[in-house]
């Protein structure tokens, strides 16, 4: 990694950290808080590219496990890693790499950008986040992923957020031309 | 500042060094996995929460805090469990988790920084043959650790900035300029790091 490189993940670990510390903003019609935290995992996706992004997020899950209260609401420490939403966690790294792909892939357009956070952001994420929660609950998986839906409103309307933001930042500032090879 | 979940102690725990703890952790979580008769699991819960709350000190405000997050499940728990297998079934379940999240919350409180980075430091020591670099690895928990407190700082200035201009509801008036003065700082940062020779920091060995 070079200094760039190592800079911008600890930039972005950082960013999502102190999205974290933001007060939760309340939506109306959905049951649950929704934090700006995820938003960290999608722009560091959009932004900086797959491996960049991915070990910034992996950087954060580390911070965690060392016992820092990195977590929207001050959570943190090894209890996270255990508890139901264990799942989501790990699905951070992968999702912002799956992210970072599809945008070098197909482009900083604004439909892909919101696809692309739909799929890795949301979509990846649930896909390891929900059957986890089951396992740790010794649940059916359809009453997990229904729990887990309360969640997707908040999560739809931060992937359109985070494309718009995106697509605003690398016009203002184009990574492409400096990206590391 | 950033400041650690540790809370500082002198009790039988605070004294076990980190990869003991860490070790015993794993141990007690698979241990758990296997326990299935339910005073078995009442009895563990309640060493369990015995030891957090006297034997290491932690109180039990503590272990009610280590506890809340969880509630919400535990009603989950009980709301899908009751009807589909059995009230037993959900008692242990939800033991099991919170008895989980104990012992992990234990380790964290009771454990500095540190000693917790020493031990990673350790664990990618060996992968040195892999190209792991620990040393690097540490200045990155340092820089992040650093950068948290001016990245929120940013985030304030520039709500402030946009509120003065009504804008405080618009979220691309407010995360693109934060975005952008993060990577900016982040070239000052990495041209600075470059100036002092990072890119050949730990290539001697």
């Amino acid at each position: 990694m070079s200094a760039r490189d190592t800079v911008l993940v600890a930039m972005f670990a950082a960013l999502t950290a102190a999205l974290g510390l933001l007060p939760p903003i309340p939506v109306p019609v959905v049951p649950v808080p929704v934090t700006a935290q995820t938003l960290g995992i999608m722009l560091a996706g959009c932004v900086i590219g797959a491996r960049r992004a991915a070990f910034a997020m992996l950087l954060l899950l580390v911070l965690l496990a060392l016992g820092l209260p990195l977590l929207s609401g001050g959570r943190g420490g090894l209890g996270v890693f255990v508890g139901p939403s264990a799942g989501y966690l790990i699905g951070w790294p992968l999702g912002a790499y799956c992210i970072g792909a599809l945008v070098s892939r197909f482009g900083t357009t604004i439909g892909v950008l919101f696809l692309a956070n739909c799929l890795g952001g949301i979509g990846l994420i649930y896909a390891i986040g929900i059957p986890v929660m089951a396992l740790v609950l010794d649940l059916p998986l359809e009453s997990a992923a229904l729990a887990g839906s309360a969640f997707l409103p908040g999560d739809l309307i931060k992937a359109g957020v985070a494309s718009a933001v995106a697509a605003g930042v690398l016009r203002a500032y184009p990574m492409q031309k400096n990206a590391s090879p | 500042m950033i400041a650690g979940l540790y809370l500082p102690g002198d009790s039988v725990i605070h004294q076990l060094s980190a990869p003991v703890k860490l070790s015993l952790m794993v141990v007690m979580g698979l241990a758990l996995v296997l326990v299935d008769h339910i005073f078995v699991m009442v009895s563990v819960a309640i060493t369990t929460g015995f030891v957090f709350s006297v034997l290491a000190g932690l109180g039990f405000a503590r272990l009610w805090l280590a506890t809340r997050p969880l509630l919400i499940w535990v009603l989950f728990i009980a709301l899908a469990q009751f009807w589909f297998v059995t009230a037993e079934a959900a008692v242990l379940v939800s033991l099991r988790l919170v008895t989980l999240v104990w012992v992990a919350a234990l380790v964290t409180y009771t454990t500095r920084l540190s000693e917790m980075s020493d031990v990673l430091v350790a664990i990618c020591s060996v992968f040195r043959p892999l190209g792991v670099n620990p040393e690097r690895i540490s200045f990155l928990i340092a820089l992040t650790i650093r950068l948290i407190p001016s990245v929120f700082e940013i985030v304030r200035d520039v709500r402030d900035v946009q509120k003065a201009r009504g804008l405080e509801r618009s979220y691309t008036a407010m995360f693109v300029p934060v975005l952008t003065r993060l990577l900016r700082e982040a070239d000052a940062l990495s041209d600075a790091l470059v100036a002092r020779g990072f890119e050949r920091w730990g290539d001697q060995q």
